[in-house]
């Protein structure tokens, strides 16, 4: 059994309560410095939180935003071991996170790869019956305007736009 | 009734006082931020709303505020959930602007159909500021209770937009003005508890304040526009000198422009009876932009010295010639380099210019009215913790 003071912020008003912290059966028992009893967590409902060091910071892990803090760093050290809590939380998670992030990263470039490779040009097979003859003139004519134009450096970064204006002489010839 | 008997009967100066103080070190945040580096890089970006997590937490943490500490209890699932709606909302208006203007005579003949989804991101940054500033507060914790941000991001982005334009037209003489009526709508719709907060800064107050700064960048600008000669070549010159010297004064001007915005703030800010002032010097404040500018300075001058050897030296004696293979490897390598410098760019920021002034502006922090915080309760609802999420994926901003 381990006993400690702690400060407690019951999550319904501002005010720190100075209390008096008691660890039995599984259960952190917060009592007001009178001894009075304020609140009961259950101990596997309770997660570490950041906090700076030798100072031990508990939350619920679902439910109101209550806090408890020990700052008394040898109390801190004693109830993190008997609490097992080495790490926080969320350090924990993070690490199973990054594996799980890193190996979607590389199932996406994959995929993008198998798309542009495979993908790209079975769509397109697919699309070109649907798409208008007009809208294919302009996307032909916007490709060799950028295609000539990227062999002229003064005018390639004007391609996409001339490309786009009707008065433009790549788009002139999109009327059948 | 005598005069001591009608006089407020306030509580002790210091007992009313708090203090802000950092209690975190700076290699323990490096060693945040290395961590992360790697995982960046490799997963070309999407780890950064791991990184900003856990940045946040970190500095939460480490922040006491009249002897309280903040918490962070954002969930980088739900930023990256954000982003992806955003992009999903993105892609396929992109593409149909794509569509239209190739396949419509109607569409394109306005000039501006390629550049619509530019024009878009502007408000777009105002709804991504007002939302991220939303899920950074709903996401708040301070003596057990969640702050939390109401309020239309839409309205937010009419307000932003019609005074960008009028900032713009009197070249940031209007700023002041612009941000006072930000502030105003951003603070009335915060709240810490069933606290209301509010803003009283002055716009008149940071116009006196920023006058010098400002005439520092653009006297010289208009000066040098209305000596130019009729000629074209004189007038040539007189261009490019304005605009170096706006370029350069700029550079040097903004950090101390922006400590004295963040100084104006924070003592404008009030949650109730309660108010804050950090007198921190805009010197200090400065020079962790210009150690930021030192890091980029540096990084391109080995960014550059790379690219020279590599295209001199490593790429002739590659014998790959010029196939579809080694075309490949070359943009694989080139988004590889764009990470590797997007990433240290980003870390050198979070760095300096983050980390620097949030620690000096917590150590230099005065609270007064303290007790507002005691008497501060949680409201009868729950706060909507997960709104927020699209645009706060986006990541933009600071505090």
């Amino acid at each position: 059994m381990a006993s400690g003071p702690a400060t407690y912020l019951d999550g319904v008003t501002g005010t720190p309560k100075a209390v008096q912290v008691t660890l039995k059966d599984n259960a952190i028992d917060i009592a007001s410095a009178d001894g009075s009893p304020l609140a009961r967590w259950d101990v596997a409902a309770t997660e570490l939180l950041p906090a700076a060091e030798d100072r031990l910071r508990l939350s619920l892990t679902d439910g109101p935003t209550a806090r408890l803090d020990v700052r008394d760093p040898d109390f801190a050290h004693a109830l993190r071991e008997k609490l097992g809590f080495s790490i926080p939380h969320h350090t924990a998670l993070e690490k199973k996170h990054r594996r799980l992030v890193i190996a979607w990263t590389a199932a996406a470039a994959a995929a993008v790869l198998v798309i542009g490779i495979t993908g790209l040009p079975a769509l397109a097979g697919l699309l070109a019956p649907v798409i208008p003859y007009s809208w294919e003139l302009r996307i032909g004519a916007q490709a060799t305007s950028c295609n000539s134009s990227a062999r002229r450096p003064r005018t390639s970064r004007r391609c996409a736009a001339t490309a786009a204006m009707p008065n433009a002489p790549a788009s002139r010839s999109s009327s059948p | 009734m005598t005069a001591v008997d009608m006089a407020p009967v306030a509580p002790p100066a210091d007992m009313n006082e708090g203090r802000g103080r950092f209690l975190g070190s700076k290699r323990d945040y490096w060693r945040v931020l290395a961590r992360d580096t790697l995982a960046l890089i490799v997963t070309i970006g999407l780890y950064r709303f791991w990184v900003s997590t856990n940045i946040r937490r970190y500095l939460w943490s480490r922040t006491e505020i009249a002897g309280e500490q903040l918490d962070y209890t954002g969930d980088p699932i739900e930023l990256l959930i954000g982003f992806l709606v955003l992009v999903v909302v993105l892609a396929p208006a992109v593409l149909v602007f794509s569509l239209l203007s190739w396949g419509s005579d109607f569409f394109s003949a306005f000039f501006i159909a390629p550049y619509l989804p530019i024009v878009l991101l502007f408000p777009l940054a105002f709804l991504a500021l007002y939302q991220a500033r939303r899920y950074r507060l709903n996401h708040t914790v301070f003596r057990g209770l969640r702050f939390r941000q109401t309020g239309s991001a839409i309205v937010y982005v009419l307000r932003g937009a019609a005074w960008s334009l009028l900032v713009l037209l009197t070249l940031g003489l209007a700023y002041p003005w612009a941000r006072v009526s930000l502030e105003r709508y951003k603070m009335r719709h915060t709240w810490f508890g069933e606290v209301q907060g509010s803003f009283v800064g002055s716009a008149w107050q940071l116009f006196k304040r920023g006058l010098l700064w400002w005439a520092i960048v653009w006297v010289p600008v208009i000066l040098l526009s209305s000596l130019a000669g009729e000629d074209e070549e004189s007038a040539g010159v007189a261009a490019v000198l304005a605009f170096m010297w706006l370029g350069l004064s700029s550079i040097i001007v903004y950090p101390f422009l922006h400590a004295l915005v963040i100084r104006w703030r924070i003592a404008g800010i009030r949650f109730g009876t309660l108010s804050f002032e950090a007198n921190f010097s805009l010197g200090r404040f400065a020079k962790s932009y210009f150690k930021f500018f030192g890091w980029l300075l540096l990084l391109a001058i080995v960014v550059g010295i790379l690219a020279v050897i590599v295209m001199l030296w490593i790429v002739p004696a590659i014998p790959l010639g010029r196939s579809m293979t080694a075309e490949v490897i070359g943009i694989i390598s080139l988004i590889i380099v764009y990470f590797i410098i997007a990433t240290l760019m980003a870390f050198a920021y979070q760095a300096t210019v983050r980390f620097e002034t949030w620690r000096l502006i917590v150590e230099t922090l005065v609270i007064r009215g303290v007790g507002q915080l005691d008497s501060a309760k949680a409201p009868a609802e729950p706060a909507a913790r997960r709104r927020g999420r699209v645009a706060a994926a986006i990541n933009l901003g600071g505090l």
